[in-house]
């Protein structure tokens, strides 16, 4: 009982019952006088805020993976796996019950059978962050089936479904979760410091070194494997598809062929294409020299080539074939992002093979006062100077 | 080892390098010259992995640049190149950019370091080491380039004109000095563009002649010396390099003089 004394919420609950318990009190005066303060309503918001933010503090303030104090301190003492966590558990116990069960009841004056949104805001909301935590430490398998099975929470059933497939999704956490404990200490690499700072150190380094050591880097990126590249491109075809029945067909297909051909874009912009990275040679040496195609460089725009020719095709593929679109457009969708993910060059592979030419970059050796280079901006936001 | 295969290379229309072949041994000090725009510096840049030729390839110690990942990740880590402008971050220290150079070429960290301080120390960029790169000369902007090259200890230096940018007489020393030492290793290969005869004569085993994209000439200072069969290397140099200069010369002092 003693760790469970934690999860109650003594900060944003008073809070809650000073917002709301005057603001129902006069509400109930006013009407009775004729008028109105508060649509009853409106009180959903006050009970969603609360319900959001104390389902973010459920896991942040007592999963190890979010605090690098507790996280240290944890692993110097004799605790394992197999023991309770010393400031309160990550998993919901009966006093989440209690306390969810008490403001339900406190907001069911104001909004009567829509109480039900608050353990479902409070579950959406923990689940978000405990599954972040779980991606932090590596346990995405759990992710993955929840991303799977999250559509379910508006298709079919519509708003019905939210609280069975919440407590689904709140099954398959707690199993990812108890691997996860089980596992601890976990390995403690980039993300036991700030992550954000880490990725402004990390970043500044390269930064740091100038042309052309920084575009000589060595990226550590090796790109994704087939059956991930299978996997996340049916998860995002999965999610169009559920999307698809709130905003609509149409709405959706103009969206998903906007997204794809951003995509193929951003593909190119992340390798650099253009960039640090240009072609051998110009462009009209290209053409009046005849080479009009560089294996080594033009191998790298193939794949967002592909991937819009691919999106367009299906995009004019009902014309002459006569399937349902939807499963035209799920397919058109689903080939794309493979294209996209699973084609070669990794970015790896590109830095260190790839037959471009690294100019003196857009970073020159003399720039005025007013003229800044992006390296500059990246230092001076990075340290937080506005000059 | 270095072998340059077969290469071409274009920007544009024209080739800057036509069929260039060549082959360093390991411990050998090369000295590229030429005239200015013949290729130079687009050889070197070749060879440090910034560009890559439109025809032939580069090979460092057997491995072809940018065959295959393993091959350029080998040859990345045991090759440097500094460019004649190399882009100097400015807002960081000469200090910082040296070490965090030395630290992507995996130096262990104490010992880079104390490198860091003597190279600083030997450069006379003692107190400015530890001020932003952006309140630096010029001379000491291209000495502190030439710091972030050594502070790596690989074993292939590819560096373009590091003698020039203004560095002063004690620079110049120091560097001739350093090469000098780096020449009589046997396990350092060095290819340089220096466009001053006498700097490089007691420096290179073997100087490479680029002309209008070609080579016209490779081989060692003794030997140029005797084919042109004149005295210095500076005389030898002008009649493999600039043929028409002294006649340009005595040309324009004939309608100098009364």
């Amino acid at each position: 009982m003693n760790r469970y004394r934690y999860l109650i919420p003594t900060f944003i609950g008073p809070i809650l019952l000073i917002l709301y318990i005057p603001c129902y009190l006069l509400n109930g005066l006013l009407i009775r006088w004729g008028e109105e303060f508060f649509h009853p309503d409106y009180f959903i918001f006050i009970f969603c805020a609360f319900a959001a933010i104390h389902g973010a503090m459920r896991v942040c303030c007592f999963h190890p993976a979010f605090s690098k104090a507790y996280f240290n301190w944890l692993v110097l003492t004799p605790w394992d796996s197999s023991k309770p966590l010393p400031r309160g558990p990550v998993h919901l116990v009966w006093v989440d019950l209690v306390v969810l069960g008490l403001v339900s009841l406190l907001a069911y004056p104001a909004l009567s059978y829509k109480v039900w949104i608050i353990p479902s805001v409070f579950l959406g909301a923990y689940l978000l962050f405990l599954n972040i935590a779980l991606v932090m430490q590596g346990q995405g398998d759990g992710m993955l089936i929840s991303v799977f099975v999250a559509p379910f929470l508006w298709w079919p059933y519509g708003p019905w479904s939210i609280f069975p497939v919440l407590l689904m999704l709140y099954g398959i956490a707690y199993w990812a979760l108890c691997k996860q404990i089980k596992e601890f200490p976990w390995n403690t690499g980039w993300w036991k410091d700030n992550p954000v700072q880490q990725w402004k150190l990390q970043a500044g380094s390269l930064q740091q070194v100038g042309w052309p050591f920084y575009p000589m880097l060595i990226p550590d990126s090796t790109g994704i494997s087939l059956s991930q590249s299978v996997v996340v491109a049916g998860l995002i075809t999965w999610w169009v598809h559920s999307v698809s029945f709130i905003v609509g067909f149409p709405f959706i297909k103009f969206i998903t062929t906007m997204f794809l051909l951003f995509l193929g874009m951003l593909r190119l912009v992340l390798y650099e294409t253009g960039m640090t990275y240009r072609a051998p040679i110009s462009f009209w040496g290209r053409m009046f020299t005849i080479y009009w195609f560089i294996r080594g460089y033009d191998r790298v725009f193939l794949a967002s080539f592909l991937a819009a020719i691919n999106t367009i095709l299906f995009l004019l593929l009902p014309i002459w074939i006569q399937w349902p679109s939807w499963i035209l457009h799920d397919i058109g969708v689903f080939s794309t992002l493979f294209i996209l993910f699973a084609m070669p060059p990794t970015l790896q592979n590109w830095r260190l093979t790839g037959s471009y030419r690294i100019p003196p970059r857009w970073i020159r050796q003399k720039t005025s006062s007013t003229t800044k280079t992006p390296d500059q901006i990246f230092h001076r936001i990075c340290s937080g100077s506005s000059s | 080892m270095i072998r340059i295969v077969d290469v071409w290379h274009h920007y544009g229309i024209q080739p800057v390098l036509k069929d260039i072949s060549l082959t360093i041994e390991t411990g050998h000090v090369v000295a590229v010259m030429g005239p200015n725009g013949m290729g130079k510096s687009t050889l070197l840049a070749l060879v440090g992995g910034i560009l890559h030729p439109l025809k032939g390839h580069i090979e460092i110690d057997g491995q072809i640049r940018r065959s295959s990942v393993e091959a350029e990740k080998s040859i990345r880590r045991k090759l440097v190149y500094l460019p004649a402008e190399p882009y100097l971050p400015l807002d960081r220290t000469g200090r910082e950019l040296i070490t965090s150079v030395g630290r992507l070429y995996d130096v262990e960290d104490r010992s880079l370091i104390e490198h860091a301080e003597r190279l600083l120390r030997l450069f006379n960029l003692g107190e400015k080491g530890d001020a932003p790169i952006r309140t630096y000369s010029t001379g000491q902007r291209k000495k502190i380039a030439i710091c972030s090259a050594l502070i790596t200890r690989v074993p292939i230096l590819v560096l373009d004109e590091p003698f020039s940018g203004g560095l002063d007489s004690a620079a110049l020393l120091v560097l001739g000095r350093i090469l000098k030492y780096l020449a009589s290793r046997t396990d350092v290969t060095i290819l340089m563009a220096v466009p001053v005869p006498e700097l490089v004569e007691s420096l290179a085993d073997k100087i490479d002649v680029i002309d209008k994209g070609r080579i016209t000439a490779f081989d060692s200072p003794e030997n140029l010396r005797k084919q042109t069969g004149v005295g210095t290397l500076t005389e030898a140099l002008e009649r493999s390099i600039h043929p028409e200069i002294i006649r340009d010369v005595e040309e324009y002092l004939a309608g100098e003089r009364p």
